[in-house]
């Protein structure tokens, strides 16, 4: 195996995974994916890891970069709507016994969809590293070049306007939440 | 602590990432301010909204195809001739400048030891005029390409062609040899900078929108068209 396989084969469920959460499409995730990984080797030169950077969080940038590039370029050209939007509602052989917890499911994960696709790129990126990937605000922080504090203000940002697109579904009783 | 801070502070918390006194802080303000309290309810629900969400697994990816677009996308260096013509020339002229250079500080060191006399480096300097003078005039019409180039714009010259940004980097490279260690910051700094550009054009692909743009900024940030005519005037 060369070396570039054994890089792609070691990093690229991570990358997907984050190109996935950030899209909500598994086509557009594939594409950012691979524009992730043809930067990373070109580039390669430009690594050093006498600065103290792992090769993976190096990557790793260039993912959160190519995503954000990605968003920003297709931004109102791509009607690039997620998966399960194309896919029929859950049903209950999907595991979900109860028709109307999968209506109220179906509902949320739209409200999600909505909540993400109305927010700017950067702060999409800020919340699904935070909320999806876990990381710190710190670590963020230094993908991002930015301070904690600015970190702080952009997810604050996020969550009132999440909180604000689940309003609607805390008022309904039969919600169990 | 004000509420202010606190909202702010909320989706910190929810995530543990306070620290024990601003939790503390935290706590006791959320006990005494109802909104503050509404405030932080309110986000754990949505939080948990998001929970089904978080659990969802990631689709199945054709790992092949990808890794085969990746692949097909970063070709193994080439394995080229050692010399292309152009470079012969380039090598050729360096080589001569070279030369000079060592017959010159042989030349000027022989003079201060008898008389302290002339300044070594005069017939090379000549000589690296005249070649840096050959490599701006190869270099403007790349440059300028970038220089004026317009986002969106559908260009059949960008990327220019990579056998000439190829010689184009080898010049440069050798003029930069030519003149590391000797007293010629503004120059070895513009070198340098063209190193920079020639190396993202020749990384470049068509259809690549952002990166004729960022070339084109970085050109004008740097001022080299500018520089390079100064510097030939000189």
């Amino acid at each position: 195996m060369d070396a570039l396989k054994k890089i792609f084969e070691e990093n690229k469920k991570r990358m997907f995974a984050l190109a996935y959460q950030y899209t909500k499409n598994a086509e557009d995730a594939e594409d950012i994916l691979q524009e992730t990984f043809i930067k990373a080797f070109r580039y390669m030169d430009r690594f050093d890891p006498q600065n103290g950077t792992h090769f993976s969080a190096w990557l790793y940038k260039i993912g959160i970069n190519c995503s954000i590039d990605y968003l920003r370029r297709h931004k109102g050209k791509k009607n690039s709507l997620p998966d399960y939007i194309h896919s029929e509602d859950v049903k209950a052989d999907d595991g979900y016994s109860n028709p109307e917890w999968a209506r109220q499911h179906n509902e949320a994960r739209e409200k999600l969809d909505i909540f993400l696709h109305k927010l700017p790129p950067r702060q999409r990126m800020i919340f699904i590293l935070r909320h999806y990937q876990e990381l710190t605000t710190k670590e963020i922080a230094e993908y991002f070049g930015c301070s904690e504090g600015s970190v702080k203000k952009q997810l604050f940002r996020a969550v009132s306007f999440l909180k604000k697109s689940f309003r609607p579904l805390f008022k309904e009783e039969s919600y169990d939440l | 602590m004000t509420c202010k801070k606190i909202k702010i502070n909320i989706p910190l918390y929810v995530y543990g990432e306070l620290g024990t006194e601003e939790k503390s802080l935290f706590e006791d303000h959320i006990r005494q301010c109802p909104e503050c309290r509404r405030e932080l309810e309110e986000t754990q629900k949505a939080f948990e909204c998001l929970e089904p969400a978080k659990a969802e697994p990631v689709p199945d990816v054709d790992w092949d195809k990808s890794w085969r677009k990746i692949r097909s996308s970063v070709k193994e260096p080439e394995k080229r001739p050692l010399f292309r013509p152009f470079q012969v020339k380039s090598a050729l002229a360096a080589a001569a400048v070279l030369l000079v250079f060592a017959a010159g500080i042989f030349i000027g060191r022989m003079g201060r030891r008898t008389s302290g006399g002339p300044e070594p480096f005069t017939a090379s300097t000549v000589h690296l005029k005249q070649l840096l003078s050959s490599h701006f005039e190869d270099l403007k019409p790349v440059l300028l390409d970038y220089a004026n180039f317009e986002p969106g714009e559908e260009s059949g010259r960008i990327p220019a062609d990579r056998e000439i940004i190829h010689s184009l980097l080898v010049q440069n490279l050798l003029l930069k040899r030519l003149l590391s260690g000797e007293n010629t910051g503004p120059v070895y700094g513009l070198l340098e900078d063209v190193d920079i550009i020639l190396k993202d054009i020749s990384n470049l692909n068509k259809g690549d929108e952002s990166t004729p743009s960022l070339i084109r900024k970085a050109i004008h940030q740097r001022d080299i068209l500018f520089k390079m005519e100064v510097l030939n005037k000189i």
